[in-house]
């Protein structure tokens, strides 16, 4: 089948010309019969538009999530200061709720490496602390605030250190692509220690616990996993 | 097999950018598919396809990010087929393609291959497509030979294959001896038109016959590559500009060179560098004209001085150690941020030519025509390509807007220069075509 209009033949199913778009008219010069034109097979399969992305955008998880939790932090804020203005419990509720967005954007619709999400998870639960901290450090006496950094900084290293070691004994057949992680997990948990130093963390027993576990991390990961960890070097920092 | 095959690799010097130029909506691919003369079966398709996997060590890789740069790994997964998806030349991703780096589909009696620019080219790819196209019909019962011409599953893998083309053929070149400002250009006219509200590409294939083309191109004293190029920008013009702009710039085509047909290379990854062609859309517009300056121009970037040249000065981009020690993430801001604001107002459309997918004649008799395409982006929403194969020459356009104006001049050109034509398109750009 022709289009007279483009003068040219059109090789796949359809009523309308590619190029002009006009309705295909059966050209008298070539003795086609009508019915060619339904023998044609269609050059590519028949389209599900995509639309709607904009309604999708609005409605994703995340956006849901986040308008929520800014709802429910004005929310909170409107009556802490209304009803205790001495105490800002609300910056608690922002840092849960800060917590929540990590959880569900960083740990679990993530598809990030198992060491990067207990990063993050760390670094969210840390804030939270921080922010209890804040909020409840004028409101008790006798109130030993460095309690974040002296037992809460280690405790949720040495976690971290417990889960990822866990997770890499479990996982040994993919070492390759969990030992990095391994590694620089346990790393961070030489960080109390060398907040003790600098003067931050007053009570060094978690710290050096902390560090006595990644250090066993990382003897563990040089011993069993040498060559792994030589050749994950080479592919991810190779220049 | 060597062991570095299973392992991992480098991205090759021109690979490098592809990965760190991907956007939601945007992400170099292309396409070849083969209309073979009866139709493909899945499950067929599914075991050739593992077979092939396995002779092809450089497409067996999924991408992953370095510290500072990004690398390829050994896939380890199952290769799969999937059914065409009508969204054309989709993005290509960790999650829709188990990984790897290409993504090979089935409709009727095609069998339709997209590969992500950063593990090959047109080139590269092809020969995993021939070799693909053999071991099916092979699988089917069909009595092929490969005539050397294919790189048959068991065949040896050769290094040279594999290598990164770029740093075999550079030479060591100081900063004053850099070629900058042949990589750089003038600003470009961009086509305007509307976007399509959704991903996937306009489609139209434009086949015809590649004697009756080389026969029109022999009385115009030009190749294949200069009277469309020259056609194309005609219709840009006469489509966009003419009575309508009064201070467009050049129209600037980039046309990719095949670097193999001019160094000793065998390698199925990246080894092409593009060729600038402008034309003042004021001076420059007629047909004889702009075959002309498509001429003066690829004879031009096709010396092979002028290219090594050009090759030494992105290698020594890629191995400049301010370069090689900035963080990814940084690198992809740059390159992003430079692209978003440089690299595409200085380019019009793109024009690529195969050339001609040469197959064993025992594989003619079932294989009926080739097609090429490239992916356009919002930037660029149009491109062309062209392949040839079994005497079927097929010009395809891909777009990101409605309007097929362009390509309705571009077709009328050839009409009245006597060419026949047989169009056929995936009618994105219209509801209830069939």
């Amino acid at each position: 089948m022709r289009c007279n209009y483009c003068n040219i033949e059109i090789g796949c199913k359809s009523k309308i010309c590619p190029l002009c778009h006009e309705k295909i008219r059966l050209d008298t010069s070539v003795d086609l019969p009508l019915e060619k034109h339904e023998e044609l097979p269609a050059a590519y399969p028949s389209k599900k538009r995509e639309k709607v992305p904009v309604k999708k955008k609005l409605l994703s998880p995340g956006s849901i999530y986040l308008s929520i939790a800014l709802t429910v932090f004005m929310i909170c804020v409107a009556i802490n200061l209304r009803l205790t203005p001495t105490i800002y419990w609300f910056a608690f509720v922002g840092a849960v709720l800060v917590y929540g967005l990590i959880l569900t954007k960083h740990t679990i619709l993530s598809n990030n490496s198992i060491g990067i999400k207990i990063f993050w998870q760390a670094v969210a639960i840390f804030a939270i602390l921080i922010a209890l901290n804040y909020l409840v450090k004028d409101q008790i006496s006798h109130y030993i605030h460095n309690w974040v950094w002296d037992l809460g900084l280690p405790v949720i290293l040495l976690v971290s250190t417990l889960v990822v070691g866990i997770y890499t004994a479990i996982a040994f057949h993919k070492w390759h692509s969990v030992i990095i992680d391994a590694l620089a997990v346990s790393a961070l948990g030489f960080i109390p220690v060398i907040l003790f130093g600098c003067g931050v963390v007053v009570n060094p027993v978690m710290s050096i616990i902390c560090a006595c576990l990644s250090s066993v991390g990382i003897i563990f990961c040089g011993i069993l996993g040498r060559k792994t960890l030589i050749s994950e070097f080479k592919k991810k920092f190779h220049v | 097999m060597a062991k570095s095959l299973e392992t991992w690799s480098k991205l090759d010097n021109s690979a490098k950018i592809y990965p760190m130029l991907v956007s939601k909506k945007n992400q170099n691919i292309f396409r070849l598919s083969v209309n073979l003369k009866e139709e493909v079966d899945a499950e067929i398709l599914h075991n050739a396809l593992a077979m092939t996997i396995g002779r092809f060590p450089g497409f067996q890789v999924r991408l992953m990010k370095g510290a500072f740069w990004y690398y390829f790994d050994h896939n380890f997964a199952k290769t799969k087929v999937y059914p065409l998806d009508p969204v054309s030349i989709k993005k290509i991703t960790d999650k829709n393609c188990n990984g790897y780096c290409f993504r090979v589909s089935y409709f009727q009696n095609q069998i339709v291959c997209d590969f992500f620019h950063a593990i090959c080219d047109a080139t590269g790819a092809s020969e995993f497509v021939k070799s693909l196209v053999y071991t099916y019909l092979n699988l089917t019962g069909k009595e092929v030979y490969s005539d050397q011409k294919i790189m048959t599953v068991g065949s040896p893998v050769s290094q040279e294959e594999l290598e990164d083309s770029f740093i075999a053929n550079y030479k060591k070149v100081s900063l004053k001896q850099l070629k900058v400002k042949d990589l750089q250009g003038k600003k470009a006219y961009h086509i305007d038109g509307i976007l399509f509200n959704n991903a996937g590409n306009g489609i139209i294939h434009m086949y015809c016959d590649a004697k009756q083309m080389l026969d029109l191109c022999h009385k115009k004293g030009c190749t294949v590559t200069e009277y469309l190029g020259a056609a194309f920008m005609m219709s840009i013009y006469e489509s966009q500009i003419k009575d309508k702009i009064d201070d467009a710039n050049d129209i600037q085509l980039f046309v990719p060179i095949n670097l193999r047909k001019i160094f000793p290379s065998k390698t199925l990854r990246n080894f092409s560098l593009f060729s600038r062609i402008g034309a003042n859309p004021y001076s420059d517009m007629t047909i004889d004209r702009l075959i002309e300056i498509m001429h003066e121009n690829l004879k031009r970037d096709t010396d092979k001085a002028f290219l090594k040249d050009k090759i030494s000065t992105t290698v020594w981009a890629e191995k400049f150690f301010l370069v090689r020690f900035i963080p990814l993430f940084l690198k992809r801001f740059f390159f992003n941020f430079s692209n978003m604001f440089f690299g595409k107002t200085k380019k019009t459309a793109t024009l690529s030519n195969f050339g001609v997918l040469d197959i064993p004649e025992s594989m003619k008799e079932y294989v009926d025509s080739v097609s090429f395409s490239i992916s356009s982006n919002t930037t660029t929403p149009l491109s062309l390509a062209i392949i040839s194969c079994n005497g079927k020459l097929c010009i395809t356009f891909s777009r990101r807007i409605t309007d097929t104006d362009i390509e309705k001049r571009f077709a009328k050109y050839l009409t009245d220069d006597g060419l026949d034509l047989c169009v056929t398109s995936n009618f994105w750009e219209v509801d209830n075509a069939l």
